[in-house]
């Protein structure tokens, strides 16, 4: 009995000894971890891959360049016959009524139009318009809009001519006789508002932030077409409450719109700083994932980050209003 | 000019990846080119490359360049389609059918957002973070450019760089 209560206690005491030798191995791993976390940089930033020639070179090139160079390139690497016998499920060309692995939506965020007018009535008590159109070489022209008062131009591209104009009651229109081919697309920000501007070939793409009316407008026009309005607000009761804080936010922070020089000197400043000291207001955090997605209102705009533990990892800047709902549906998706 | 949060870019080379479920992927509106999508299933690739199982077959993949991929998978039958994404349009493979999907994209500035229902926190974050010049092939929140960042400096690939140049280059990698 003496015997099997001193087995016991030994038995006891070795299973201790062995607990408390695992305990003190978690805690130096413990401890190992938060050192790694101590030197993980918080904000992954990058190097320019490419030179400003090489940028230049990719603006003179359209659309349909980079869709035949992708077609010839498939053509003579895969199968000469490809686009005979495979089905195209882009909007436009194929009904995909039936089942297939892949499919295509507009966004709902660019719109393309007949009209080479942007009507900016909807935005005449707005403080900044920033409207931008490129011309696939350089950014032709800039110009930042004052409520109903007039325009000005960006400093460092000055307008070399008339073409891009302000009309009365703030309708910005394209001069036909422009010479331009004007494909860039550029976000046009207005006051707390994101809305999209899209010039094409002299057709004049407009987008409200408001995306319904446009989505409307976008089903009546192609009412084949399976749609993803990007989010529905019934299924995601936290949108309001994300949109109120962003744009409380927004107004705290002041107009994002600056400009085109100003918003280059301060990108790198301002992301580099974690979203907390660039004005952070969105904190949406997906108990599933534990990720959180967090939209920063720099002075270069707004900025999408994401969020892991103490780590924040720029998703992108320049985001547009559109997109940043895009992000946040796509996480609600899942 | 922002090279910070956009995704590269510069020619095609591609990203693949299998979703056993939703995925959404969105080109942003201000990229500069398009994309090739292709997309397959997933439950009549793994035969025909003689797997038993999607990681078999996974694993399988990722020795061979895509266009070597898909010869094989044509050779042997299996239906393909494609699509064109263009800056502000979503690609999206429907739920529960699994997909595989090669992409081809070309341009700069090619900055894509995506998301699938396999992406984890971690995969999330790295994919990310894949901003950099490190390959992430996981089946991540990630799309095009990752790869590419990878390939740029090995193919020596520049945008100018032509079709056939290309081809014959892909042809030797494996």
């Amino acid at each position: 009995m003496q015997d099997g209560k001193q087995r016991f206690a030994q038995l006891n005491s070795a299973r201790l000894l062995i607990k408390e030798k695992a305990n003190r191995k978690r805690s130096r791993e413990r401890e190992s971890d938060a050192d790694d976390a101590r030197k993980r940089p918080r904000l992954q930033l990058l190097p320019p891959l490419h030179s400003q020639q090489d940028i230049d070179w990719w603006r003179r090139v359209s659309i349909e360049e980079c869709k035949r160079f992708l077609q010839d390139m498939f053509v003579s690497a895969v199968d000469k016959e490809f686009f005979d016998w495979s089905p195209d499920v882009t909007l436009s060309t194929a009904p995909y009524s039936g089942f297939s692995p892949l499919r295509m939506f507009y966004a709902g965020d660019t719109r393309t139009t007949e009209s080479a007018k942007l009507d900016l009535s909807s935005f005449q008590n707005a403080t900044n318009l920033n409207l931008a159109a490129g011309d696939g070489a350089v950014l032709k022209r800039q110009a930042f809009v004052e409520g109903k008062d007039g325009w000005f131009v960006d400093e460092d591209e000055p307008q070399r001519d008339a073409q891009l104009k302000v009309a009365g009651n703030c309708t910005l229109q394209l001069d036909a006789a422009s010479d331009a081919t004007l494909k860039r697309k550029q976000n046009c920000f207005l006051s707390n508002v994101s809305s999209d501007c899209f010039i094409d070939n002299k057709q004049f793409v407009a987008l409200q932030s408001e995306a319904a009316g446009a989505d409307e407008k976008f089903r009546a026009e192609h009412p084949s077409a399976d749609f993803v309005s990007g989010y529905d607000r019934a299924d995601f009761p936290a949108w309001d409450k994300i949109e109120t804080e962003a744009r409380a936010a927004e107004a705290r922070v002041g107009n994002p719109i600056q400009t085109r020089a100003a918003a280059s000197s301060a990108s790198n400043s301002a992301a580099a700083a974690p979203p907390s000291t660039s004005g952070r207001v969105i904190n949406f955090d997906s108990e599933k994932q534990r990720v959180k997605l967090v939209c920063g209102f720099g002075r270069s705009g707004i900025q999408l980050y994401i969020k892991c533990g103490d780590s924040y990892t720029l998703l992108h800047d320049e985001i547009s209003w559109s997109e940043v709902r895009f992000a946040f549906a796509a996480i609600f998706i899942r | 000019m922002k090279f910070l949060g956009a995704r590269y870019d510069l020619l095609l080379l591609p990203f693949s990846f299998a979703d056993f479920f939703q995925a959404v992927n969105l080109m942003r509106a201000n990229s500069i080119g398009c994309a090739l999508w292709v997309g397959m299933y997933l439950h009549e690739c793994i035969p025909a490359l003689g797997c038993k199982t999607a990681g078999e077959f996974d694993a399988l993949r990722l020795k061979m360049n895509p266009f070597q991929l898909l010869k094989a998978l044509r050779a042997k039958g299996v239906k393909l389609w494609h699509g064109w994404q263009l800056p502000g349009w979503l690609a999206v493979s429907p739920p529960r059918v699994g997909c595989l999907h090669v992409v081809f994209s070309r341009g700069v500035f090619i900055a894509q957002l995506a998301w699938n229902s396999l992406t984890l926190p971690e995969a999330a974050t790295e994919s990310l973070a894949a901003y950099g010049n490190h390959c992430q092939r996981s089946n991540g929140g990630s799309a095009t450019g990752v790869v590419l960042a990878d390939a740029l400096p090995k193919w020596g690939l520049c945008p100018q760089t032509r079709v056939d140049q290309l081809v014959a280059i892909a042809n030797k990698q494996k």
